[in-house]
C-alpha cells in the first residue's frame, strides 16, 4: 500500500512558498557537528559553480542530534531560501546503534528528502552522507549531471579506493549484485547517490518505509529498487571518499551481518527477477577518477589466515550446514596449503551457499553470517597475496575475473535455490 | 491486493477449520488453532486459504447445511477469532476464501422455520420452493442417489412438498423471490466488508427451477449470478467468486459469462481423467477433455484440483469409464459413495511417491489455478470405515505425538479419529517428520510451489498440446509474452522415449527448470527425450546463446537499449530501429492471433511505413514480413506507449499485447488504448499522412446516423476474441473491423456490405458505416478498416443452433421410438422438405425448421441482390460458361486430390476410432473424384456473381425472428484477388448445408459426451435433424431464387451443389487434420454421406 506523505503542514507551507526548484541536495545527519558544515558548504559550492542556472535547495534532515549539528548548519553563510532544515523521527531503539552506512533512521530522513524533492518538482535529487570529510563541490556535478543531462534515474557513486580497501564490496557485494541483477555497478551500495523524479515518485509509493529494511540496510534497498525497477542506471566516478573514523567497537563479524543481511533479504524478495537474468551489462560511468588509487592499505594477512584456519577447524558443524561436501573438502585443502589461495569458483559457491543458508534459516541468521567471517578473511588473504604485486588496473582486472566466476556459477545458485536439497555433490 | 487477476497466480489450499488444529483442546479444530498453524501454510507457499463452511449448522452435511450465515459455529471459535485469522493471513500476503452456500439452507435456518409456518403465497413462505405435487420437475436427476429417493420432501407443518437438490434437510432457496437475492447479497457484503477476499459459490447450477427442463444451468440462474457479481463489483473490487458447477466444460463456460459472472470455476471433468490417464498410461483422456474445454474470458480462470473434501466424482465420465475407475481405484466397495470414490490422493496412488509427484506436476503446470486439499501435501491417508465422506476429513497429522499433534484432548473426544494404520498413520506420515526430511513429499511440494510461483506463465499463459506418437507421454507448452515453457510427463510405470515436434522453437535452448540444466539446442528435426518411470520435465525455452552469455561483451551500437525521447521518430527511425525489428517485433507478431504466418518460418520483419496518430500519440506501423519460403506479407500494427500504472495494467492484463518494456515504459498494441480507438474512428471522416503514403477514410451513407451527434461519447470496447481481424465496438452503435493483413485491393467485406446495404437496399446486412484505406506509390491501395452498424442480436447462428440442438437431443433422449419417427428418418430428402411432421417431431424440431426457412429466404434474397444486373463491373453477373465449369471442375478435383493425400499422410495422427472411417473415405477416392467429372457439360448452370465466399452459421446473427448476414470477407487464407472472383451462388449454399451438418454432429458429440449411454440411440436423430434441416433450407431457397441466379433445372442444380458440398467437406477435412484431429470425424461423415452412391 502506498503510504501517506510524511511532511508536516508547516513544512508543506514552507515548500509551497519556495515554489519549484531544480536540484535538491539531501543531507541526513545525526550528531555530525564536526563534519556537517563541510558537507553543506561543498554542496552549496557545487550548486553555485556547476549549476548556476538552476535553482538548488539543500535539505538537512536531522534525527535529533545533541551535539549541535543543526546549529552548525544554521550558522553557515548563504541565502536562507537555499537551505531547509527539518527534523525527522528516529526510533529510540535505532539511536542505540549506528548502522554500517550513515545515520540512524536514515530511511526516514531520505523519505523526508524525497517528499521535498517531489513537492518542489526537482529535476534531480542527490544524497550526501554528513560524516564525509573529503566531499568536494565537483561531486554535485558528477552525480547530478547524469540525471539532468543524460536522463539517468539512479546514479551510484564510484569512489576511488586504495587497494585492499572496501574488500566486502570487491569480494562479495559487487560480484554478487552484478551476477544476480545483471548490471555492473562497481560500488552498488554507497552513501552518495542521485535519483530522478521518476525514481522518487515510484520509491515513495513503495511499502518499504516502515519495514525492517528501512532500519537496516536501506542503502541496499535504494540500489536494488533501481536494479529491479527497470530504471536507467549510471555511475559517477567521484575520487576518494574520506569518512570520519568509525566507532572502535564495530567488529568485522558485526559489519558482515549488517551488510549482508539486507543484501540476502533482498535476494529473497527479488527471486522472480534475478533468476531470469543472464549475464551482465555495463552501466555507463561518468567522470574519470580511477577505481583504485596507487596507494595500498596496510593489511596483515597472517592474522586473516590464522582466523580462516581456526574457523576451518572449529566451525565445521556450522559450515557443513551450508556448504556442500565438495566445498568443505576444498576449504580443508586451502587451510592446509602452504600458500593461501582461494579459487574464484570456490569463493563464489561459498557466497551463494551462504545466501541460500540465510534463506533457509538453517541456523539463526546472525550466527550464520558471523560464521562466514573466517571464510571471508580467507578470501581477503588470498586476494591480497595474489594481487600484492599488481598495479591498480591489474587488480581491477582480477576483480573482473572473480565477477565472471560468479556469473558462470549463477546456475549453481539457481538450481540450489529451486531445489534446496541437502544431498548435494 | 491491487492486482484484480491475483487469483490466476494463486496457490489455493482447501481446509476445514475443524480438521486443521485444535487450539483449545476440545477435540475439534478451531480458528485459534488455525492461527497457530498459519505460518506453516505460508512456508508451504500457499497464497489463498479456502475455508470450508464454518457457520452455525446442525452439521448434518459437514456444515453445508447452514443455520446462520453471519456467525461462526461455536465449536470453531468466535467472529473475533475469525477476524484475527483474517488479519494474520493478510499480514502474510495470503488471501482468504470462504463458502457462500446459496442454493439451500439447513432446515433449521430461521427462514425455513418461518416459511413452513407461514401461509402459502406469503413472503416468508416464498423463501423456498414448494409444491403440492411431488411429480413436478420429475425429469430432474437426484444427486445424492445413495440417500435420497426424490427431490421433494413432505413438510407436515406446511402441508406441502419442498424442493431440495441435495439432502432432504437442505431445502432449496427460491430465487424467483427477489427478496432471497437481496438477502444473499447482504450476506455476501457482510463478509466482504470484513475483508474476505473470495467466495466459493456452492452448487450454483441449481439455483432456479423451471418446468420441462432438468433445472440445471438455466438462463435465469445466470441472471442471478450476474446480479451477485454486479453487487460484488460495486463495492468490493479485486474480490473473487469461484463457481462450483460439477458440469461439462461447455456447460460450465456460461458461468464465466462475458467475464461478468464468476471469476473462476472448477474444472471437474479433468480431475478423474488425470487419474484415468495415469492408470491407462495413455494421455488421451486428458487431451480429449481439454479439447472439449472452451476458451474462457481473459479475466477468468479454471480452478484445478486432484482431490477435495468430496468424493472423486465420476459424474462427468461415460459408463464404461466409470466402471474402469471403480475397478482401478476402488477395489473395496466401501471406497465408493454416490457416483464417485471417497479416497485421498496418496491411497489412490498406492502410496507411490512418484505417481503423487507426477500428478501434482501436471496440476501445477496446467492452465488454471491449482487447489490443494489439506493433508495431501504430506500424503495423508483416509479411513473408509467412517461414514459419508468423513474418511477424507480426518484430523491433520502434525507430528507423532498423541492425536497426531492435532489436539491434546482425550482421543475419544476428537471429532473423528486420526488415521492410525501402519502405512498412512500419523506416526509415519506427519508434518514434523517431513519437515526434517529434505526428501519428503512436503519438501517436494514446497519446492514445486515456489518454482511455479516464479513463472507467471503457469497461471496466465496459453496451453498447447504437442502430439508425439508415444501416447504414454503427455507434452505441452505454456507460453505468454515473456516466457515459453515446455512440460513433458511420462504417464507410464516404465521409461519411455519420445520425439517432440518443437520445430517452431527452432534455435532455442531448453533449460530444465529444477536443476537449471541446459539441454541440447532445438532444431527443426524431432527433439528426442527419454523419461524415467512417471518422470516429468519442465523446460524454460531460452533464446539460443542467451543462457551461455556471461562474457562482458559491450553492446553493438545498434543493439543499444530502446529509449523513448517523447516521439516516435527516434525510436522507429533511429539507431534502435534495427533492434526493434530484429529482436522485439518478430516474437510480438508470432504471439498475435491475427498473425497468419505462424506456421511459416519468419525470416525478417521490417517497418515498411509508419504514421504518427496525432490525436492519441500512437503510431500506425506497416510491418513487412518475409518468410523463409520466400513469401512476403504486410501487417498493420498500431503501437502505443505507456508508463506507470497504465504500463503495469497492460503488462498484467494483456501481456501478449506488449512488444517490449524498458525503463518502466511499455510498447504495446494500440488497440488496447481507448484513445487510439476513438481516433481510429475519426479517420473514417479524415486522413493522415504516413512516411510513404496516406491513410484516408470513406464515410458510408449511414455513417452520420450511426455516429450520432458529433461529440456524443462513444465508449470504445475492444473485442476479446479475434481471428484475422481485431474488432472494436463503439457503444452500442458501431463496430470497426481492423484488417491486420494489409493486402492491395478493396476488401470484399467492405465492398459487398456497402453494395448490399447502399446499392441493393438489402436490409438483412448491417448498415455500412465507412472504411479506412491506406495507399502508397509502392504498395497500391488497401483497405485497413471497415465500420458498420452494431446489430443487437441473440448470438450468432452457430451458437444459437447449438443451443437449439442441445434441447433437441435432450428431448430425443427422452422420446420413445415410434414407427412414425423411424419412417421419418428413412424418408427421402424431397419428401422431408414438404411433409407435415408428426406431433412429436414437430415439437422437437418445429421451431428450428421455421427459422431455417427464414434463413434460406434471406440467403436467396442475398444471392438475388448480388446476381442483379448492374453497371458496376465489380458486381456485374455473368452466365456460367462451359469454360468456367471446366475450370471449376479442375480446381475442385485438384483440391480433392490434395485433401486425400493429406488424409493418407496423416493417418498416424488421427484418433484410433476414426481409422476405419478414414480408410473408407480413401477407399472411395475414385468414386468421389468422379463427382467432379463432367461438370463442364452442364447446361444453364446459372450465373456467376459475387458471393459471400465463406458462408456458414457463424456468419449470420439471430436477430429477433430473423437473421442478419455479415462477414463478407471470404476465406482469409485466400488472396484478395481470389476472394473477389465470381462464383455460382451455390458455393454459399453448400457452405451453409455443411454448417448444418457440423452443427448436428457437434451437438451430438457434446450430448453424447455427457450422456454416453444415449449415443447410440441419438445417432439416427442426428442424421434426421441434418437431413430435415438441409431439405427445408434447399426447398425454401429454391422457391425464392426461382431459377433467377441458379439453375432452374433440378438435376443441374443438384449436380453443381453436390460438387460444392463435397469440395467444402474436403476443405474441412484438411482443416481438421491440421488443427483438430479429434474433429476429423465430422467431415469424414459428411464425405461418406456424399460418396456412398453416385
Amino acid at each position: 500500500m502506498p503510504e501517506q506523505a510524511v511532511l508536516p503542514a508547516a513544512t508543506q507551507e514552507r515548500i509551497a512558498s519556495l515554489g519549484a526548484v531544480d536540484i535538491v541536495v539531501g543531507i541526513p545527519s545525526y550528531n555530525n557537528a564536526d563534519t556537517i558544515a563541510h558537507v553543506v558548504r561543498a554542496a552549496q559550492s557545487g550548486l553555485h559553480v556547476h549549476f548556476a542556472g538552476y535553482r538548488g535547495l539543500i535539505v538537512n534532515s536531522d534525527g535529533g542530534s545533541i551535539d549541535g549539528t543543526p546549529e552548525k548548519v544554521l550558522d553557515l553563510p548563504g541565502e536562507p531560501e537555499e537551505l531547509l532544515q527539518l527534523p525527522y523521527r528516529v526510533d529510540p531503539v535505532e539511536r542505540l546503534s549506528t548502522p554500517y552506512h550513515g545515520v540512524p533512521g536514515r530511511a526516514s530522513a531520505i523519505r523526508t528528502i524525497f517528499e521535498i524533492a517531489r513537492a518542489t518538482q526537482a529535476k534531480a535529487c542527490v544524497l550526501f552522507d554528513s560524516d564525509l570529510q573529503g566531499v568536494v563541490p565537483d561531486w554535485v556535478k558528477a552525480l547530478v549531471a547524469p540525471v539532468i543531462e543524460d536522463r539517468a534515474d539512479f546514479v551510484a557513486a564510484w569512489h576511488t579506493r586504495r587497494k585492499f580497501d572496501g574488500t566486502i564490496t570487491s569480494g562479495i557485494l559487487y560480484p554478487l549484485t552484478r551476477a544476480l541483477y545483471g548490471k555492473r555497478i562497481r560500488q552498488p551500495f554507497g552513501g552518495e547517490l542521485a535519483v530522478s523524479p521518476a525514481y522518487v515518485e515510484r520509491a515513495l509509493t513503495q511499502s518499504v518505509w516502515n519495514s525492517d529494511l528501512s532500519r537496516d540496510g536501506f542503502d541496499v534497498w535504494l540500489t536494488d529498487f533501481a536494479l529491479v525497477g527497470g530504471f536507467r542506471l549510471a555511475q559517477a566516478r567521484l575520487g576518494p571518499r574520506e569518512q570520519q573514523a568509525r566507532e572502535p567497537g564495530s567488529d568485522l563479524a558485526a559489519t558482515l551481518v549488517q551488510v549482508l543481511a539486507p543484501v540476502f533479504l533482498e535476494i529473497e524478495r527479488h527471486v522472480a527477477t534475478w533468476q531470469k537474468i543472464r549475464g551482465s551489462e555495463a552501466v555507463p560511468a561518468f567522470g574519470s577518477a580511477p577505481a583504485l588509487s596507487a596507494e595500498t592499505a596496510e593489511v596483515d594477512t597472517a592474522k586473516m589466515i590464522e582466523a580462516f584456519r581456526f574457523g576451518q577447524q572449529n566451525l565445521q558443524d556450522v559450515w557443513g550446514l551450508v556448504l556442500t561436501p565438495a566445498t568443505m573438502v576444498e576449504m580443508k585443502k586451502i587451510a592446509r596449503a602452504a600458500e593461501m589461495r582461494m579459487p574464484d569458483d570456490v569463493w563464489a559457491r561459498t557466497v551463494y551457499d551462504f545466501a541460500l543458508g540465510y534463506r533457509l534459516r538453517v541456523i539463526a541468521r546472525d550466527h550464520l553470517l558471523r560464521a562466514m567471517t573466517p571464510l571471508y578473511l580467507g578470501w581477503v588473504a588470498s586476494f591480497v597475496q595474489e594481487t600484492r604485486q599488481l598495479g591498480p588496473e591489474a587488480t581491477e582486472a582480477r576483480i573482473e575475473k572473480l565477477c565472471l566466476a560468479f556469473e558462470q556459477l549463477k546456475p549453481y545458485l539457481i538450481s540450489r535455490w529451486r531445489w534446496p536439497d541437502r544431498f548435494n555433490p | 491486493m491491487n492486482d484484480p487477476l491475483w487469483f490466476k497466480d494463486a496457490i489455493i489450499y482447501e481446509l476445514h477449520v475443524k480438521a486443521f488444529f485444535d487450539g483449545n483442546n476440545d477435540g475439534v479444530g478451531d480458528f485459534g488453532g488455525l492461527l497457530q498453524k498459519i505460518d506453516y501454510l505460508q512456508e508451504l507457499g500457499v497464497t489463498c486459504i479456502w475455508l470450508l463452511p464454518f457457520f452455525p449448522s446442525p452439521l448434518r452435511d459437514d456444515g453445508y447445511d447452514i443455520a446462520d450465515y453471519t456467525s461462526v459455529h461455536p465449536s470453531y471459535g468466535t467472529l473475533d477469532e475469525f477476524r484475527s485469522f483474517l488479519d494474520a493471513a493478510h499480514e502474510r500476503g495470503m488471501q482468504v476464501m470462504i463458502e457462500l452456500v446459496i442454493n439451500h439452507t439447513s432446515d433449521q435456518h430461521p427462514w425455513f422455520q418461518a416459511a413452513r409456518k407461514a401461509p402459502p403465497g406469503s413472503p416468508e413462505r416464498d423463501f423456498y420452493v414448494w409444491s403440492d405435487d411431488p411429480q413436478k420437475y420429475k425429469e430432474v436427476r437426484i444427486i445424492f442417489t445413495d440417500t435420497e429417493k426424490s427431490n421433494w420432501s413432505w413438510d407436515a407443518e406446511a402441508k406441502a412438498y419442498y424442493w431440495h437438490r441435495f439432502f432432504s434437510h437442505q431445502p432449496d432457496l427460491n430465487y424467483d423471490n427477489p427478496q432471497v437475492v437481496e438477502e444473499v447479497i447482504r450476506i455476501m457484503r457482510y463478509w466482504l466488508d470484513m475483508g474476505v477476499d473470495g467466495l466459493r459459490l456452492d452448487a450454483i447450477p441449481y439455483l432456479v427451477e423451471r418446468d420441462g427442463t432438468n433445472c440445471e444451468n438455466l438462463p435465469e440462474t445466470h441472471t442471478i449470478i450476474k446480479r451477485i457479481r454486479q453487487a460484488l463489483d460495486e463495492r468490493h473490487p479485486n474480490r473473487v467468486i469461484l463457481a462450483e458447477a460439477n458440469q461439462w466444460p461447455t456447460d460450465v463456460r456460461p458461468y464465466f459469462g462475458d467475464g461478468d459472472e464468476c471469476h473462476m470455476a472448477f474444472h471437474f471433468p479433468l480431475m478423474p481423467r488425470l487419474f484415468m490417464a495415469l492408470r491407462l498410461e495413455d494421455r488421451h483422456p486428458i487431451t480429449e477433455i481439454m479439447a472439449q474445454t472452451p476458451e474462457i474470458p481473459e479475466n477468468c480462470q479454471w480452478g484445478l484440483f486432484l482431490r477435495n473434501h468430496d468424493e472423486l466424482t465420476l459424474e462427468m465420465v461415460s459408463d464404461e469409464e466409470r466402471d474402469y475407475m471403480y475397478y482401478a481405484y476402488s477395489a473395496d466397495p466401501r471406497m465408493r459413495i454416490n457416483i464417485g470414490i471417497r479416497r485421498r490422493l496418496a491411497p489412490l496412488m498406492d502410496n507411490n511417491l512418484r505417481r503423487v509427484e507426477l500428478l501434482n506436476s501436471i496440476l501445477f503446470s496446467f492452465q488454471g489455478t491449482p487447489i490443494l486439499y489439506y493433508g495431501d501435501e504430506i500424503g495423508m491417508g483416509d479411513n473408509i470405515y467412517l461414514g459419508d465422506r468423513d474418511g477424507v476429513r480426518t484430523p491433520m497429522q502434525w507430528n507423532a505425538d498423541r492425536n497426531a499433534g492435532f489436539s491434546r484432548a482425550t482421543p475419544g473426544r476428537l471429532y473423528h479419529p486420526v488415521i492410525m494404520d501402519p502405512v498412512y498413520g500419523y506416526e509415519s506420515v506427519n508434518v514434523e517428520a517431513q519437515q526434517s526430511d529434505s526428501s519428503s513429499l512436503l519438501h517436494w511440494m514446497r519446492n514445486m510451489i515456489a518454482l511455479r510461483k516464479l513463472f507467471k506463465v503457469f497461471g496466465r499463459g496459453s496451453l498447447e498440446f504437442l502430439n508425439p506418437a508415444n501416447r504414454k507421454v503427455l507434452a505441452y507448452t505454456r507460453c505468454d509474452a515473456h516466457e515459453q515453457i515446455l512440460c513433458v510427463a511420462n504417464l507410464s510405470r516404465f521409461p519411455q522415449p519420445v520425439e517432440l515436434d518443437l520445430s517452431r522453437f527452432d534455435g532455442m535452448i531448453p533449460v530444465e527448470m529444477i536443476g537449471f540444466v541446459e539441454f541440447p539446442e532445438i532444431r527443426k528435426a524431432p527433439y528426442p527425450l527419454t523419461l524415467g518411470p512417471y518422470g516429468f520435465l519442465w523446460f524454460e525455452l531460452q533464446p539460443s546463446g542467451r543462457a551461455a552469455e556471461v562474457e562482458t561483451v559491450p553492446r553493438a551500437a545498434e543493439e543499444a537499449p530502446l529509449e523513448w525521447l517523447g516521439a516516435w521518430e527516434p525510436l522507429l527511425n533511429g539507431r534502435t530501429r534495427g533492434f526493434l525489428e530484429r529482436v522485439y517485433l518478430p516474437p510480438f507478431l508470432e504471439r498475435q492471433r491475427w498473425f497468419g504466418g505462424k506456421a511459416r518460418k519468419l525470416e525478417r520483419v521490417s517497418i515498411g511505413d509508419w504514421a504518427e496518430a496525432p490525436g492519441s500519440g500512437a503510431a500506425l506501423l506497416f510491418l513487412d514480413v518475409e518468410y523463409a519460403d520466400g513469401g512476403r506479407e504486410t501487417y498493420l500494427a498500431p503501437l502505443q506507449t505507456a508508463t506507470d500504472d497504465r504500463a503495469a495494467t497492460i503488462l498484467e492484463e494483456h501481456p501478449d499485447a506488449v512488444v517490449t518494456s524498458w525503463d518502466g515504459r511499455v510498447l504495446f498494441d494500440a488497440t488496447f488504448d481507448p484513445q487510439f480507438n476513438m481516433e481510429l474512428l475519426d479517420w473514417v471522416n479524415g486522413s493522415l499522412h504516413s512516411r510513404e503514403g496516406i491513410v484516408e477514410g470513406i464515410a458510408g451513407v449511414a455513417y452520420p446516423a450511426l455516429r450520432g451527434e458529433p461529440g456524443e461519447p462513444l465508449e470504445p470496447a475492444r473485442g476479446g476474441s479475434e481471428q484475422s481481424n481485431t474488432s472494436i465496438r463503439y457503444g452500442r452503435r458501431m463496430i470497426l473491423k481492423l484488417f491486420r493483413r494489409v493486402e492491395p485491393g478493396t476488401n470484399p467485406d467492405c465492398e459487398i456490405t456497402r453494395h448490399l446495404s447502399e446499392t441493393c437496399g438489402f436490409h438483412n446486412v448491417p448498415r455500412f458505416g465507412g472504411q479506412i484505406d491506406y495507399s502508397s506509390a509502392d504498395r497500391g491501395a488497401a483497405t485497413i478498416a471497415m465500420v458498420s452498424e452494431l446489430v443487437d442480436n441473440q448470438g450468432d447462428g452457430w451458437e444459437w443452433t447449438l443451443e437449439e440442438l442441445g434441447r433437441y437431443y435432450e428431448r430425443c433422449g427422452a422420446a420413445e421410438e415410434t414407427p412414425e419417427l423411424a419412417r421419418l428418418i428413412a424418408a427421402p430428402l424431397a419428401e422431408l422438405a414438404v411433409m407435415d411432421l408428426p406431433p412429436l417431431a414437430e415439437e422437437m424440431i418445429g421451431l428450428y425448421r421455421d427459422a431455417t426457412r427464414t434463413l434460406a429466404r434471406r440467403t436467396a434474397e442475398m444471392h438475388l441482390a448480388l446476381g442483379k444486373e448492374t453497371s458496376d463491373p465489380a458486381f456485374r453477373p455473368e452466365p456460367l460458361t462451359t469454360a468456367d465449369l471446366a475450370q471449376l471442375a479442375e480446381n475442385l478435383r485438384r483440391n480433392a486430390i490434395d485433401a486425400f493425400d493429406q488424409l493418407k499422410n496423416n493417418l498416424a495422427h488421427i484418433p484410433d476410432d476414426l481409422m476405419e472411417m478414414a480408410g473408407l473415405v480413401l477407399g472411395r477416392r475414385r468414386i468421389l473424384l468422379d463427382r467432379f467429372r463432367g461438370l463442364e457439360r452442364l447446361e444453364d448452370a446459372g450465373l456467376k456473381c459475387r458471393v459471400h465466399g465463406d458462408y456458414h452459421l457463424g456468419q449470420v446473427l439471430r436477430v429477433l425472428n430473423d437473421f442478419v448476414l455479415l462477414d463478407f470477407e471470404g476465406e482469409p487464407a485466400r488472396s484478395m484477388a481470389e476472394r473477389r472472383v465470381m462464383h455460382s451462388p451455390l458455393k454459399d449454399t453448400a457452405g451453409m448445408l455443411r454448417s448444418f451438418g457440423y452443427a448436428a454432429q457437434v451437438g451430438y458429440l457434446n450430448h453424447s459426451a455427457r450422456r454416453p449411454h444415449e449415443a447410440e440411440k441419438l445417432e439416427p436423430w442426428a442424421r434426421l435433424w441434418e437431413r430435415l434441416i438441409c431439405a427445408v433450407f434447399l426447398q425454401t431457397y429454391r422457391e425464392v431464387v426461382a431459377g433467377q441466379c441458379v439453375s432452374a433445372d433440378a438435376g443441374t442444380f443438384a449436380r453443381l451443389l453436390d460438387a460444392f458440398v463435397l469440395d467444402k467437406a474436403l476443405y474441412e477435412l484438411k482443416y481438421e487434420l491440421n488443427n483438430r484431429p479429434a474433429w476429423v470425424r465430422i467431415p469424414l461423415l459428411g464425405i461418406l454421406a456424399l460418396g456412398g452412391e453416385k
